[in-house]
Formats: C-alpha cells, structure tokens, sequence
C-alpha cells in the first residue's frame, strides 16, 4: 500500500514538472533520449518484452515516472537528485547498463532532458496500472503449470488386455502403451530379475546360494520374498542412502578450495544410511533434515539423531575463506535455498537470486521470503583460523560407553602430551645454544648439529601438534541452529548482499502454497514451519518429487525425467497420472519409502525384459512408454562393490569416522589443516563399501580412482540424476588398474577353490559374475583362449602351472570388465 | 573361433569390423542420461570455427599463485621514490587487509630494453627477453577476488564458484580436436602439486564430461592406467584383449539398438590406440639433444617444467586442440621472500618458455599455436614482512599476462597500471576481455558459444560486457 501511494505522489509530481513540455523538449526527448531508452535499457526493463528487472519498465510514460524497486528514477529539473543519472554514471552501487557505462554524450543527453524536467508526450494510461503486460500473461500462463496443481486422486486406467496387469501402476503403464498399439516386453528370465533386484536394492549381485534357492521357489510369491529379504538388509540403506547423499552437499571436507577435514561429517551419513533402513517416514527425515535442532525430543538418542541431520544444511561448498563474511553468509543462504529447492521441491528456486525466476512463477520476493528463514539459521560460527570460518557444531549428548572410552583416550592424550612436552623443551633449548654459536647471517649446513637439531624439533613440534589437533573431545557434529534474533531479509538487488531493497516477510514459495502462509513465529528462523509446509501432504511437489525419484532409480528414468526441475523448463511426465497415483500411494502408506520401492519393484512393469523388440524401437525409442526396461551402466561405486564382493574381499562394516587424521603423514598442520591428496587409507577402510569411503570436495581419493573415472557427481551441486559418460579412461582403468588385476587374481583363486575341470570354472564364474550358465559359446571361446594364452605363455619360458595360473586371471579379468557385468539388465 | 595370437594391427582392424569403428567412435562422446534412446550427441570431431583463424591450439602457461607484475613485465621505476614510504591514504584504504603490510617496495630487479621492440623486461626473465618481439604483453589486467581458489575459478571460468567449464572445455566444445586418438585437453601439472583447487582447474563443469581436461602426468605414467603394472609377454599381450571383445561383441549382437554398448566397444579400441599414441606423443626421448638441452632438460632446475613445454609442444604438433601447463602448487604465491622464491619460480620457467616460443616458431607452429601466460591475480607495490625477507601480497587489481603466436602481433604492449602497478588504469583488461579474445583468435564469438542448460543458453562470458583486445591481434 505504501508502494502505491508513493507511486501515485511521484506520478502526480512528475505530472506537474513537465505539465508542460516544450515543443523543443519533446524533440530533444524523441530525438536523443527514447531512442536511447529503446536500445540500450528496453531489453530488460520493459512492459512488452519478457523481463521486467527490478520491476521497472521503461517504455511507458507512467510506468517510466513509477520506477521500480529502488525508487523513482527521476526527479525532474534535479539531475543532482535522479537516481537514473547516478546509475547511468556508475556513480552508485547499483551501476547500468550492467554490460558498460554509457558513451559520456549519452549520458549527456540523459542529464539535459532531467534538467529540462523531462518532457515525454501525455500517453494513454497503460491498461492496468501496474503495467498489463506479455510478462504478466506469460505468468498467468505459467500459473497453470501441471507441477502447482494439488495431486490428484486417479483411479487406475481401463485397458484392452487385462492379462498382464499384476498392479494398479501396470495398467497406467499398458494403457498408454495400448494407445500406441504396443504391448509391454515379456518378464525377464528369472535370473536376469533377481540379479537387477539385488543391484537396484542393495547394489550388491546375489550369491550363486541366493540365485539357487529363488529359481527352486516356484511360488508366485518368490520375487516378493526376495524382495521383503533385500528391503530389511543394511545394504538397502547403504545403496539408497547413496542415492540420498548425491541430493546434498556431503562430503569430508568442509571448505571448497581446501581439505579442511571434516571430522564429523560421517555422522550425517550414517544418519541417512540409517533413516532409509529404518524407513523412517520421508515427513520425518525432511522435518529433521531442515528443522532437527529445533524439533521436541523424548531422549538423548532422538536428540542426537535430529542434530545430526541438520549437516544436510551444514554441509556444503562454503567458500569459509572469503574475507567478505556477509557475502559468504548469504553465499550460504543462496546454497541452502537451491538445496532445498532442488531435492525436496524439484525447484531451481536459485535463479530467482538476482531477479524474478526467468520461467517458473518464482518472484525475487519469494526468493528473499525463503532466505530471510536461513538467514535466520547460523550455519557457520567462529574462525578456524584467521579469516577461515569455521561451520557451527553443536555438541551431542555423550553415551556411557562413549564417556568411557573418552576416559581412555585422554589418559593416552594425556600421556602423550607429558612425553612430548619436555621433549619440546629440551630440543628448543638445544637448537637456541647451537644457533648463538652459528655465525650472523649464515645458513647452517645440511648436516650440521644445527641443522639436525632443527629437524628433530621440527618432528616433535608435529607430533605435538597433531597430537593436540586429535585431543579427546565431547562428540560433537556440523548442525545449524537458530540466531538469537532472526529478522527478515532485503531484497538483494541484483544478487548483491551490498545492495538492500525492500524487506520481506519471511515465508514459502507462493507457487507451492495451498492456503495462507501460517505466521511465521517471531522469535525463531521459521524452519520448522517451512520443513512442515515441504512435508505435508497438501505440498504439490514433494511427493510427486521422491515417488519420481524412486522410479527414476529403478527404471534409469524418471516419469519426469529432469528429476530435480519440475518446473516449466523441466520436462514433462511421460505418465502425469501414474505419478500422481505413486504419490498418493506414498503419502498413503505413511510416506514410507520401502513400501513405495516395493510396490514399483513387483510390478509387471519393472520384470519387462531388456530385450529389443524392432516394432516398439521404431514408435518409441526412447523408451518413453516403457515397453521394456531401461539397461543402465553401474555407478562407479556399484562395480567396485561388486567386484570386491565377489573376491569375498567386502567387509561388512558399518559406517564410523571415514578421515584417517591420526596418521601424521595424511595431514599438512598448517594453517588450516589440510588432509593430503596423497593420504593413505587403511587397509579396513578400503574393503568397505565405497559409501564410507571419503567423499572430497575436489578430486576424489586416488584409491577410489573409479568413482572419478565412472560419473561420480560433482558434490557440490544437487545431482537427482547422474551422466553416463563412456570414455576410453575407463576402458584403460578396466584393463590397465592396479585393482583390477588385484581382483581378477583373487577371483581366479576363488574358482580353483570351487571347481577343478576347466568347463566347472568357466561354469562357475559365468554364474558367479553374470549370473546366468555359460552356454557353449562361453566354453568354447573360454577353453579355446585358456589354452592358447597358456600354451603361448610356456613359449615365452613360463612354467605349465604359472602359464595356467595366468591364463585363469585373464579370463577373470575379461569377465570383470564385459559389458555383461557392467550393465544392469 | 580363436584366431592365433593375432598382431596388435589384427587386433585393432578386427575390432573395426565388428562396431565400424569410425562411425561409432562417434557416440563416445555421448551423454547418455536416460539409459537409452537418442540424446544430444557430444563428441570431440574436429569443427569448423565460426570464421577464419590463424590459431588452432592453444597453450596455457598458467602461472599459479599470482607472479609479481612490477617485478618482471611491468616496471615502475617511481617505486625507488616512495620506497619505504607509506602508501597513499587511497591505496593504503583499499590493502588494509593486508597482514604485516609495509611501505612501497622497489623491485629489487633490473629493467633492459630488448628486441626491435624495445620492451623492458626484467633480469629474471633473460630467455623470455630474447622473445619479446613474438609476446604481446597485457599490462592492464584486473580480477575481481583476491583469494586463490575464487580467483582461480574466475580465470579459468569467468566465475567465481565451481561447476562452470573452465576456457579449455569450452575451447573443445566449440572446436573438438583433430586429433582423436589423443584427449582434446589435456592438462600437464606440476609432479610437485596440484594448484589450489585441483582438477577444479579443469573441469568441464556443466558440459558434458568429454570435455573436461584429461591429466596427463610428466613423470611415470603419462595418463592414469595407460599401461598395466605388469605386462604379459607379446605373444599374448592382446589375447585377453581379443577375449573380452569377442565376449562384448556377443554379448551386443544379441541386443541390437544399443548405443552405449557399441560406445563401449570402441571405447576400448580408442582406448588402445591411445596407449600407443600417447605413449609415444609424450616421450620426450624422442627428441634431438639439441632441442632437450634447449628446454633445460639436463638442468636439473629446468628440467621438469622443460620437459612439460616440450610435451606441450609434440601434443599441438598432433592436433591436440588445448594444453595447460601448470606449476607446482602455489609456488607464485610470494608473500614473503620474494627475492628468494621469484628466482625459483623464473629460473624454473624462463629457459623452458623461451625453448617453447622458439622451437614453436622454428617449427612454423607458432603461427597456429596461440601461448598463453599468466597467474590469476598479481601483487602488490607495497611490502609484506618488510625487511630482507620482505614480500608482496595479493593484487587483484592490476596484473600482467602475455599472448604469443596464433595472430599475436609481436612487440606490442597493451594497457598500463598506474605509476606504481597497482591499479590497471590504462584500457583495464577483464577476465572475460581476455577469454573472449582467446575464443576470437581461435576463430570462434563468445557470445554465440552457448550450451543450453535448464532453458538458460550458458556462456563463459554469460552477460558480462566484453572488449575484445583487437589492438594486439596482427
């Protein structure tokens, strides 16, 4: 309302300056200044065009003496007093046009006609006051956009064929397919079904025991056994959780350029790998991913739990060393808005920044409404050291066991520290007599009793150090937490956290609101609102969201196969009914995740075969309809679990702190700790599951070599789906690596456990590793190479058992690196 | 069905017949995001520029930590004036965070005139001296951060955070390489450490990941994997090959339509002449003492960044469209001891860059090869732990870089700094001016080298204003 009325003055006020404009005035406006406007501001300041930046529009009269979201723009006969003349002259913050300052006669001409009080010819008043305009029809039209609209409640389609439908989802499925005179790919053989269950359940490949005992179970209820069997192994959660952490920042490290260590951000993972395994309501896993720290908690076990999972908000690619700190905390804010936005919402609500969302009905304001809810969340607190901040921790509640273990290692610190403090001493004041003896300016010699004397100190000095930097602590994990007093945010102008515009109230996205915005309480963030308004079951997007990505894991695509953006530049749903349907389903089984991959897994959809089938290519080949299922390559993490699982070289370990920061040698003690690129794992941690290896920042750790090789997303951006690359680095790394050829040994000595004759190995090994019996192609070019490359190898001077012994290794290493082993069918 | 110990030219003609290998070659590059089905197709084939051009490759010399502009292209005598004295109220509002800062600094290094150009350069650089009528050198560059890792990101990607292509992916992207048994970008680091940020430094951000910079190692190994640990005799060296192409191979024939399969396929075949073509494009021991000694590959300070040059420069003789040449970690980075550490850093360099810019012209390479070099910020007129140990902070303010080759004219000076080289003054030079000028001298408009992400058309200069630096192109 104060908009208005100020709009409404300035536009009386503008009427009397040029109430009378001169002839010669209207010449000089026509000639030198609307032409100006016309080239060089109309492109983003206009009421015909597409953008209206800053909510200014230059091409009518009325709107021109309106101005925008700074102010009016001039005040005619005052150049001194026209914000326009301080812009166009980069003489304020706000500096236009934003690609180069004005020719200085144009900037000239600019002056003269504020000086002349600005005579522009009477105009007809423009159809709507605030400026009726494309913009605005495009945003009516973008108003009605599939993705806002409530779900809907869909009852399953009628279809022709009524045999193959076992679920409610098949009939969605057939009858597009139907429409399209195409029918659905046979089931997939059962082995080549129980094999892509494994991978997509758990990413592991079945034992040939497992594969035995389901083609031996001929109930009709054998798949849904095994099904049941995979959902309640730990191996679920830690395949899913993966899938979880590629959605959030997480990783070992906490700044963007540097290995600061993050000591506890396994915490976070393990609370993810753990929520999915327990299914934990997807409601309750977002309200404690964004709002556990203010969530009520019954015991100490909850209250660490909800702690801990506000690291999705902690975690993140902050620029902790950036001197600016308010850029950085609304460098952060803008981080959190795009996660949030993007994983729970399939949102880039980021682009609405710097101004109004260029497509999706996003305002600048809602932006800012959203922002003002984590700026009002501390999330980094305290320098590491200088002008690195550091990330907020907050302390957890200590269990009895961790207390006495606690105990144990501060009598060792303790120890230590007295062992190495006279140390220190003694060979500080050695080096302080032997350096008085060294003449002035002269450097000591290499091995001078000075030089030597330096060394030792040196190593005792870090010893220290990183004795001090592991001191026994409290447990404790990146969270975030309210300020004492939140306030509301201002509107960036274009971005720039320097540049205030208007306040606005903190709230949610208009687009996805179904009633009212709830008032927000004054004395805290907002959070805890804003998780409960992305987890109810009025929200538009969050279930159609997750039940998405829940197909798009099990399919290779999603319905909507731009998962994170729902938005008007996303892409349709190939099946929008289907996808409301799963969303109902979601929310009606409680949001539990488990039952929803379940019901999609015992479809008939998901048992199609592979298989091509020339008819359906030729209508559909992209596979839009689904009439088969989607081959899709291993992640990086998913080879080298599997190939470690069948050598019987995978550990079955759980989570627990990742960073080995207690070996001197994987850390640079300077300011701020560094972990080392050249860091050495331990061996326990490198026959763990490759979700608890360290995620970095940067490049991955050489040891997992694959995970930089094979796709692994960048972790610094919300990734739902990740890109399949085939590059011929990877073909080097699968014939060529260090642990590929490791492996293939272990595995060949497996199958000389298992079977004598060469026809059992290769027998075994074909059922082992691609899960299906050789046929006699397999054995023939199997016997055919094992005796060529053996006979060959006895040649070139190896004995007959070395030669044999290497010709198995290279069958295995053939096996480890087909295509058969590599996709999932 | 096994044919006897085939020949490695058996191997690879065999592989052809079974995927036609040309053609599928051609869907290495592909992005398969959904599983299947047709996609955009991204591939390194070489593409014609938009309009002619002289450069066809490019080679980054990228100086890593921000070298000391007044200390070697940039001289400003007035600093022997105010030495000592404390900076201008101005200039002393606009450094105050820098730590233990001083009064102005002098360098501590003499300036000579030099070729037909008259270009002064300072004593550390006697090799790049003898040159300078092939470099152009820019005077007036400026950056917008003064932390490494954004001004870093800002080099390389013309913003300040991650996840953007840096300028070689988006060199690659608009050119391919004509050279594809090769990567298109390859990177050369420092066997003493990566610069801050790592392989961030090349990476292909948001474009597809064929165009990201391969790593190509100047000790052991050249690419990761090249080669097995440990090789079987000859006589079998490409059984197991053969084995797992036949395997693949029957494995694709029973699924026809299957594009990342074949992908796969000759992925192995490119794979495999890699191994012979790398190997022997990065085997510097090919090359004639004459030219090793040249380089300074028998000095064991030039040596490794000699050996790097040279690598550099068989790579653009073989059609590898872009070549970055990185030093050691952060070793510009002189906040104190400048005048031990810029010796290390010049010596280290100068012999090996100036070998570079001469066997390139000797060659008639230089024409088509664009060199590029410079840090991503420079430093400061004033002190830092002033005393015999004295150095010089961060400067993003005025900085020097230099262009050679690829429609370079030689001889020139662009832009100035003020009198005391901190503030580029004189036809200021941004981040993206230079970037779009190297697009420009590969024959290709930064403005229409878009990549179409979430409905927004991406640039690397996005909607920054750009000058390109006409004024130094021949």
């Amino acid at each position: 309302m104060r908009n208005h009325l100020t709009a409404l003055s300035l536009l009386l006020a503008a009427g009397l300056a040029h109430a009378q404009p001169t002839a010669e005035g209207l010449k000089f406006f026509e000639t030198r200044v609307r032409p100006l406007l016309a080239t060089q501001c109309q492109g983003c300041h206009s009421s015909r065009g597409k953008m209206a930046f800053g909510g200014l529009r230059l091409d009518q009269r009325a709107l021109f003496f309106q101005g925008g979201q700074s102010g009016p723009l001039v005040a005619p006969g005052k150049p001194e007093e026209s914000l326009m003349l301080k812009v166009v002259g980069y003489a304020s913050e706000l500096k236009m046009p934003p690609t180069g300052k004005l020719k200085p006669e144009q900037i000239e001409a600019l002056t003269e006609w504020v000086r002349m009080g600005a005579p522009w010819p009477e105009e007809a008043a423009p159809a709507v006051d605030t400026g009726v305009s494309v913009q605005n029809k495009a945003k009516q039209e973008a108003l009605k956009h599939w993705a806002w609209k409530p779900v809907a409640m869909v009852a399953p389609p009628q279809t022709r064929s009524t045999a193959w439908s076992a679920a409610p989802i098949d009939r969605f499925i057939l009858a597009k397919l139907e429409e399209k005179n195409l029918a659905p790919s046979p089931d997939a053989d059962k082995r080549t079904l129980l094999r892509r269950a494994y991978f997509d359940l758990t990413g592991l490949p079945p034992d040939a025991k497992d594969v035995d005992a389901f083609l031996k179970d001929s109930s009709p209820k054998a798949l849904e056994t095994e099904v049941d069997r995979l959902l309640a192994s730990t191996a679920f959660g830690e395949r899913w959780g993966r899938h979880w952490l590629d959605l959030s920042y997480f990783a070992d490290n906490l700044e963007i350029g540097r290995k600061i260590p993050a000591k506890d951000a396994w915490r976070y993972r393990d609370y993810v790998i753990q929520s999915l395994n327990a299914d934990k309501p997807f409601t309750k896993f977002i309200n404690e991913q964004i709002a556990g720290d203010l969530l009520p908690f019954d015991n100490d076990e909850q209250r660490r739990e909800q702690v801990i999972a506000t690291g999705f908000l902690a975690l993140g690619p902050w620029a902790l060393v950036a001197a600016d700190k308010e850029q950085l905390r609304m460098d952060v804010v803008d981080m959190q808005v795009d996660l949030i936005g993007k994983a729970f919402l399939g949102l880039t609500v980021g682009c609405a920044r710097c101004h109004d969302h260029k497509f999706d009905p996003i305002s600048h304001k809602d932006y800012y409404a959203m922002a003002g809810i984590l700026g009002g969340t501390e999330t980094l607190h305290g320098r590491i050291d200088g002008i690195f901040s550091d990330v907020n921790r907050i302390q957890l509640p200590e269990s009895a066991a961790e207390l006495r273990q606690r105990a144990v290692d501060m009598e060792k610190f303790q120890a230590g520290i007295s062992a190495l403090k006279p140390q220190l001493k003694t060979l500080t004041e050695e080096r302080d007599k032997l350096k008085k003896a060294q003449p002035e300016g002269e450097a000591p010699k290499p091995d001078s009793p000075l030089a030597q004397a330096e060394k030792a100190l040196a190593k005792v000095a870090k010893d220290l150090a990183l004795l001090e930097y592991n001191r026994p602590e409290p447990p404790e994990t990146y969270a975030v937490r309210d300020v004492d007093a939140p306030v509301n945010a201002h509107i960036n102008i274009r971005g720039n956290p320097h540049m205030l515009g208007e306040e606005v109230p903190r709230s949610f996205l208009t687009v996805a609101m179904w009633d009212k915005p709830p008032a927000l309480p004054y004395r805290a963030s907002g959070r805890l609102e804003m998780a409960a308004w992305i987890a109810s079951e009025k929200n538009p997007l969050t279930a159609r969201v997750a039940a998405n990505r829940v197909w798009h894991h099990l399919f290779g695509a999603g319905l909507v196969r731009s998962v994170d953006n729902f938005g008007l530049r996303g892409e349709l749903p190939t099946h929008p009914e289907l996808l409301d349907y799963l969303a109902n389903r979601f929310v009606e089984q409680g949001w539990s995740l488990k039952k929803l991959v379940r019901e999609v897994i015992l479809s008939r959809a998901y048992r199609q075969s592979s298989a091509h089938n020339a008819a359906a290519y030729q209508t559909d080949p992209e596979n839009l309809l689904r009439w088969r299922m989607n081959r899709r390559r291993m992640e990086g993490e998913i080879i080298r679990d599997s190939v470690l699982a069948l050598t019987h070289t995978l550990a079955n370990s759980g989570g627990g702190p990742t960073l080995p920061i207690d070996n001197p040698d994987n850390l640079n003690l300077g300011k701020p700790v560094e972990f080392r690129d050249d860091a050495k794992l331990p061996e326990q941690l490198l026959t763990r599951r490759t979700v608890y290896l360290p995620v970095l920042r940067k490049s991955q750790h050489r040891s997992v070599d694959i995970l930089n090789l094979f796709d692994f997303p960048d972790v610094n951006q919300v990734n739902g789906a990740r890109s399949v690359t085939t590059v011929p680095t990877q073909a080097l790394f699968l014939m060529n690596s260090p642990f590929y050829r490791d492996q293939s040994k272990l595995l060949a000595a497996r199958a000389r456990e298992f079977a004598a004759t060469p026809e059992a190995r290769i027998q075994w090994l074909t059922e082992q590793v691609l899960v299906r019996p050789a046929r006699a192609d397999d054995l023939s070019r199997g016997q055919a190479f094992l005796s060529t490359f053996a006979a060959e190898l006895v040649k070139a001077g190896r004995s007959a058992p070395d030669a044999d012994r290497e010709a198995w290794e290279r069958y295995c290493h053939a096996l480890l690196a087909s295509n058969e082993f590599l996709y999932i069918r | 069905m096994l044919k006897p110990t085939p020949s490695r030219r058996d191997f690879f003609s065999h592989i052809s017949d079974g995927v036609h290998g040309a053609a599928l070659a051609y869907l290495l590059g592909r992005d398969l995001r959904a599983a299947e089905g047709p996609t955009a197709i991204y591939d390194l084939k070489p593409k014609p520029p938009r309009f002619p051009a002289k450069a066809k490759s490019v080679i980054q010399l990228f100086m890593n930590g921000g070298p000391s502009q007044m200390d070697l292209l940039d001289p400003k005598p007035l600093l022997e004036k105010y030495a000592g004295q404390a900076p201008s109220r101005d200039l002393a509002s606009q450094i105050r965070q820098v730590r233990d800062a001083g009064g102005i600094m002098p360098s501590p290094y003499k300036f000579a005139k030099h070729g037909q150009s008259g270009i002064e350069v300072s004593e550390l650089l006697p090799h790049l001296a003898k040159r300078v009528d092939d470099i152009a050198v820019i005077r007036s560059m400026y950056t917008t951060h003064i932390a490494h890792d954004f001004a870093l990101f800002i080099m390389h990607t013309g913003r300040m955070l991650p996840g953007r292509p840096t300028l070689g992916s988006w060199v690659v992207y608009g050119l391919g390489s004509e050279n594809q048994n090769l990567p298109a970008y390859v990177v050369l680091d420092d066997p003493k450490g990566l610069p801050v940020n790592d392989i961030q430094n090349w990476q292909a951000g948001y474009l597809p990941g064929v165009y990201q910079g391969t790593r190509v190692r100047a000790e052991g190994l050249p690419l990761l994997n090249l080669q097995p640990e440990e090789e079987y005799p000859d006589a079998v060296k490409d059984l197991g090959r053969s084995l797992l192409h036949d395997m693949d191979d029957a494995h694709r024939l029973a699924r026809p339509h299957q594009p990342n399969l074949d992908a796969r396929l000759s992925s192995y075949e490119l794979a495999a002449r890699m191994q012979l073509e790398a190997t022997d494009a990065l085997d510097t021991g090919k090359e004639s003492e004459a030219t090793r000694e040249a380089y300074g590959l028998n000095d064991e300070a030039t040596r490794s960044y000699g050996k790097r040059c040279l690598m550099a420069r068989r790579l653009v003789e073989r059609g590898v469209r872009m070549v970055q040449v990185f030093t050691e970690g952060n070793v510009w980075d002189h906040h104190t001891d400048l005048r031990k550490g810029l010796p290390y850093c010049c010596k280290k360099t100068d012999q090996p860059i100036g070998a570079l810019l001469a066997d390139l012209k000797q060659r008639g390479l230089l024409d088509s090869t664009l060199v590029v070099w410079g840090g991503e910020f420079g430093r400061l007129p004033i002190a830092q732990s002033p005393g015999p140990t004295a150095g010089r902070d961060h400067n993003p303010s005025g900085f020097t870089s230099w262009m050679a080759g690829g429609g370079i004219k030689g001889g020139s000076v662009y832009g100035a700094t003020d009198d005391i080289g901190y503030k580029a003054v004189e036809n200021p030079v941004s981040v993206h001016d230079f970037n779009a000028t190297i697009l420009h001298l590969l024959g290709m408009d930064h403005r229409r080298l878009v990549f179409q992400r979430e409905g927004r058309g991406e640039r690397i200069t996005d909607e920054f204003p750009v000058t390109i630096l006409k004024e130094i192109i021949a």
